[in-house]
């Protein structure tokens, strides 16, 4: 009996925890239909590529479409490096070095994570709005297919393209009535990944048009075909 | 990277460079108090607390966390969650772990530019001023300012740092050419208090 109550105990014990594990938190006070404009938010970012990683702490601004700024920091606080996007085309700076490489986003070496950037504009393009299924068929801005998965709540998990593109989406927390993940994970089909946790992110709160723009004086621009490395 | 790393251990120690034609007698004075200080201790810890101001945004990033020094030449600082970091560097090997993103990157750096070869010069009294950089020395009160402006186009526009009359850091302010800037405050600092091996961990 006791053996039984025991096993009984554990069991259930096991459960509950499992089950912790699995069930989404409920997204409370979400607002239907009110999306992310605008997003800033200091950010952890690492790189991974095959041959090695690389990672800092930094911030984010993006405002929809598909302009964003990432700045990322070293440890002692200094500015590594500066991506800006603005549709088609990237600009990456490193203020150390006082350069920018900047060019269409089709034209970004497979080298040192760069590629991976250019799957930005994809990660952040509206989904389809979940229906009831928890997987959607759908045909990105730029033509290409790719599959939607949401979880229960119609927030977005994960995005794969037919190529092997794959980004994810976990942790989500509800910002302003807005259903917000707080890692996001980027994998390209090159082998480059690139994983993101933002903390205490603002949403909708204006962006000054300057945040997005980078600051070139001085600095030598050169196309992404002169890009040997950071 | 390694440059930023080349020029804050210059900051420390600046004998290590050539001379300048005509040295600044405050920037000597003030950099021989700062030598000094360093040189009579075989450890110290302090917390830090960072402030980054970009540029390009109105919002500052504030982060906390400490850092360690034992001779001859080992190097930790740690920056607190969220998005904590862990530096360590032996030597002339230097590691940095993301607490919150499980990666550890290293890079092997030249070994004259190891953290032994840099304070094997803090026993020799500042006579002359590194070339190729600015040196001014400000003293008002107990308080010691040397600012630091490296000469050519390098992402590093000027380096402040602030300590008392004993050499201890106060505060050390790093602004960069496209108008970023750092500020880090020491405090806590606490010298010669035995650290060990255990102190210097990036797990």
């Amino acid at each position: 009996m006791f053996r039984n109550l025991v096993l009984f105990v554990m069991l259930a014990v096991f459960f509950s925890l499992a089950g912790c594990a699995v069930a989404p938190k409920p997204l409370v006070g979400l607002v239907p239909g009110k999306e992310a404009e605008t997003l800033q938010s200091p950010i952890s970012i690492s790189i991974r590529t095959p041959d090695g990683s690389k990672g800092g702490r930094g911030y984010l601004i993006f405002k929809r479409p598909d302009r964003f700024h990432i700045a990322i920091l070293s440890p002692f606080g200094l500015t590594l490096m500066e991506v800006f996007s603005d549709g088609d085309r990237l600009t990456c700076l490193i203020p150390s070095k006082n350069i920018a490489y900047s060019g269409r986003i089709a034209d970004l070496p497979a080298r040192e994570g760069l590629r991976t950037w250019g799957l930005m504009r994809w990660v952040v393009e509206k989904p389809p709005v979940p229906g009831p299924a928890l997987k959607r068929d759908h045909v990105t801005a730029d033509g290409r297919r790719e599959t939607v998965f949401y979880d229960n709540q119609g927030v977005v998990l994960r995005k794969e393209t037919e190529e092997g593109d794959r980004v994810s989406f976990s942790d989500y927390q509800v910002y302003d009535g807005v259903a917000f993940p707080s890692v996001m994970e980027i994998s390209a089909v090159s082998g480059e990944s690139v994983r993101i946790t933002f903390d205490e992110p603002e949403l909708n709160k204006p962006v000054e048009e300057g945040a997005l723009v980078p600051n070139l004086d001085g600095v030598t621009v050169l196309p992404f075909s002169a890009f040997n490395g950071f | 990277m390694k440059k930023i790393l080349i020029l804050l251990l210059i900051t420390f120690n600046v004998t290590a460079a050539p001379a300048q034609a005509v040295p600044d007698r405050k920037a000597l004075e003030g950099l021989e108090v700062l030598r000094r200080g360093f040189a009579e201790l075989t450890d110290f810890t302090a917390e830090i607390t960072q402030e980054k101001h970009l540029a390009l945004m109105k919002q500052k990033m504030v982060s906390r966390g400490m850092i360690r020094f034992r001779k001859p030449g080992t190097f930790y600082m740690e920056l607190y969650p969220p998005h904590g970091s862990r530096l360590l560097m032996q030597d002339n090997v230097l590691s940095i772990r993301l607490t919150d993103q499980g990666t550890i990157d290293r890079m092997v750096l030249p070994p004259e530019q190891s953290l032994t070869k840099w304070m094997a010069f803090l026993s020799r009294p500042i006579t002359t001023l590194p070339e190729g950089m600015g040196v001014k020395g400000v003293l008002q009160g107990n308080s010691w300012t040397v600012h630091i402006l490296p000469a050519g186009t390098g992402g590093v526009k000027e380096l402040q740092i602030t300590f008392d009359l004993e050499g201890r850091i106060k505060r050390l302010a790093i602004e960069e050419r496209n108008r970023d800037r750092t500020v880090i405050r020491f405090t806590s600092m606490r010298r010669n208090v035995g650290l060990k091996e255990k102190d210097f961990r990036l797990n």
